[in-house]
């Protein structure tokens, strides 16, 4: 998963940035409003930790500006903005989540995945597709409910894939969102990776869940049970 | 009145004594004695004299004896009751009783030597001189009463004309007090303007005092918690630490917020149906797995579309916005706001289908200040400044159980 964070608060972007990263997501990171607003325009995000009192742009218009833009990524507003009236605004201006500092690093991560989630439309936490099911609060995989030894990046790929099932998801797309926007494109690395999952979640090489569609990406076909 | 009234009854006398002398000389002039013989023409030289019931009678009187009297005398009267003069003096009296005028001049005439006193007496009715001064009289009151009239029309114009901004003023102070105005308008008098422009120089002050009040608050706390942030983030931190830091977050969260906390003189009134319905748009979306509703039970037809309380919008959005989201935090799926509105009394109640509050823990909820950690977190500073907002606009504030399930917490504004 990749995700934007926006803090002009460069100890606690830091610590932001090592945190997410530790629990397995690429991270962006912004320290004003314009770099925001320009990131957002430029990337495809899973996710945006969005803080409201920003140099240069205002938070509340770098959401603004993306909603009208039609980027439709999960933000939560993360400020020490806490009035009631704040929060409905920020909210009415496109937000899907406002959590007011002093934090908990925790309670953060978990109503960023749970925005993801509720995004990719799942009610829960549990990600079920076929014999496969993800537990994206735990990050474990498990098949036929054993659980699976996946690496991190292998994690990441299948959660994509899994988030956003029968549709085509490209090499591109499926890097930026497993790596922070420094990385290579060129790199072959994706391919290794499909190539460990498919392996690894079937052995048998019966059920066949991630398709290759040459020239366009990846497609995992198994059937979905929503929670 | 009664005076200019006086002194013209006084001029009709005085003029109907020389009047009534004039004729007196009429009567001497013809009046002769030659060889002790009177002679006296029956017809005189005046008409009034001569027409009977002209209403004046002229006698001649010698030694207490009429010895003439005019030919307008139908009646003649005593001649007792005639005046006496002097001679060669003249005496004028107003008889109520007989409702006459008697005026009689003496005069000396010779004979054989010998000087004859003999009175020349004209005797007047009173009716038309007492239906002159009616007339005056009646005409006088009626001018004065017209003229008191237009004074009073015009001191009543000048009085109004002085009170009727003072009565706008007034009224436009009781509206603004009612909620229904910010600042007052209109156009008055040079030195009530003054006044006008005074108070709301006054209220604009102190919103702008408010606001600053406000925004230092915000900006303190602002500074403050990114640090606080940091801190309560570090790696291996001591519970002590720990604890130290959520109490300095407490202490930011209520009292930066309590000095913003201060009801202006004027609150204006606002629809509340926007901030309910953004609210709860709002809670929507952090809280997808309930269900909000809001229902309205008036017999006034606007108030389905509009609800108007005497409440800062900032407050309004920190009252409804920490009811409902406590309910939303206690509910298992379902929230409901309901309004209720009749008279100058209204209740926006918060129903939600959770736990409920215990009736021993609900006192404790209202009261000021009181944490309760144990009913769901966030719980207690978020109903402790409920509770200071509705003490502040003098709402009441009750807790009791919903229909739902779980706890109804009702804001009521009454309005006077």
């Amino acid at each position: 998963m990749r995700i934007l964070i926006t803090e002009d608060n460069p100890k606690l972007l830091i610590q932001l940035d090592t945190y997410f990263q530790e629990h397995g997501f690429s991270v962006d990171l912004a320290d004003d409003g314009e770099r925001a607003q320009f990131l957002l325009s430029e990337y495809g995000y899973d996710a945006v930790i969005m803080d409201l009192g920003l140099p240069k742009i205002e938070g509340i218009d770098v959401i603004k500006y993306a909603r009208k833009k039609n980027i439709t990524v999960p933000i939560l507003i993360l400020t020490a903005r806490d009035n009631w009236e704040q929060k409905v605004l920020g909210l009415d201006a496109g937000a899907d989540d406002y959590l007011t500092k002093p934090f908990h690093l925790e309670e953060l991560l978990a109503r960023i995945k749970a925005l993801i989630r509720r995004c990719a439309g799942h009610a829960s936490s549990l990600i079920k597709a076929g014999p496969i099911q993800l537990d994206l609060t735990k990050q474990l995989v498990f098949l036929h409910e054993e659980e699976l030894d996946l690496t991190a990046y292998e994690y990441k790929v299948l959660e994509y894939l899994l988030l956003n099932p029968n549709k085509v998801i490209s090499k591109t797309e499926l890097t930026e969102h497993i790596y922070d926007q420094d990385f290579d494109l060129d790199s072959n690395v994706i391919e290794v990776f499909v190539g460990r999952l498919r392996k690894k979640i079937d052995p048998d090489n019966t059920l066949k869940p991630i398709e290759t569609l040459r020239g366009r990406g990846y497609k995992l076909s198994l059937v979905h049970s929503k929670n | 009145m009664w005076s200019v009234s006086s002194a013209h009854y006084a001029s009709l006398l005085k003029s109907k004594e020389t009047e009534l002398a004039m004729m007196s000389y009429v009567l001497l002039s013809a009046f002769e004695i030659n060889n002790n013989r009177i002679d006296m023409p029956v017809e005189v030289y005046d008409e009034r004299l001569n027409i009977p019931q002209s209403g004046y009678q002229g006698y001649i009187k010698l030694n207490d004896s009429l010895i003439w009297q005019s030919a307008s005398t139908l009646e003649p009267i005593s001649s007792r009751s005639l005046p006496v003069a002097s001679v060669g003096e003249g005496r004028f009296v107003v008889n109520q009783k007989k409702s006459l005028f008697l005026y009689t001049f003496t005069a000396e005439f010779t004979s054989e030597n010998q000087y004859i006193p003999i009175q020349f007496s004209i005797v007047n009715h009173m009716r038309d001189v007492a239906a002159e001064h009616a007339v005056f009289t009646r005409s006088l009151w009626q001018y004065g009463a017209l003229l008191t009239g237009v004074v009073a029309l015009l001191l009543l114009v000048s009085l109004l004309s002085v009170v009727k901004p003072l009565q706008h003023l007034i009224s436009q102070l009781q509206e603004a007090e009612q909620g229904k105005k910010r600042a007052l308008t209109g156009h008055y008098p040079k030195e009530l303007d003054q006044a006008k422009h005074s108070i709301n120089s006054l209220l604009e002050n102190e919103d702008f005092q408010k606001k600053r009040l406000q925004n230092l608050g915000q900006d303190l706390a602002h500074s403050l918690k990114t640090p606080l942030s940091v801190m309560q983030n570090q790696p291996n931190l001591s519970v002590e630490l720990q604890q130290e830091i959520q109490t300095i977050q407490e202490i930011i969260q209520r009292q930066l917020k309590r000095p913003a906390l201060q009801q202006n003189v004027w609150v204006e009134q606002i629809d509340i149906l926007p901030i309910l319905s953004k609210t709860i748009n709002s809670l929507e979306k952090i809280y997808p797995h309930i269900t909000f509703s809001w229902s309205i039970n008036s017999e006034q037809n606007h108030v389905n579309t509009e609800l108007k309380l005497p409440i800062e919008q900032t407050d309004a959005y920190e009252l409804f916005g920490n009811i409902i989201d406590n309910a939303a935090k206690a509910a298992h799926t379902r929230v409901k706001v309901h309004i209720e509105h009749e008279n100058k009394r209204s209740t926006i109640a918060i129903h939600d289908d959770g736990a409920g509050i215990p009736t021993a823990q609900r006192k404790n909820i209202l009261e000021r200040g009181q944490r309760l950690d144990t009913y769901t977190s966030g719980q207690g500073i978020g109903m402790a400044m409920v509770s200071d907002i509705s003490d502040l606009y003098h709402a009441k504030l009750q807790i009791t159980e919903s229909n739902l399930g779980g706890a109804k917490v009702a804001v009521t504004f009454t309005s006077h």
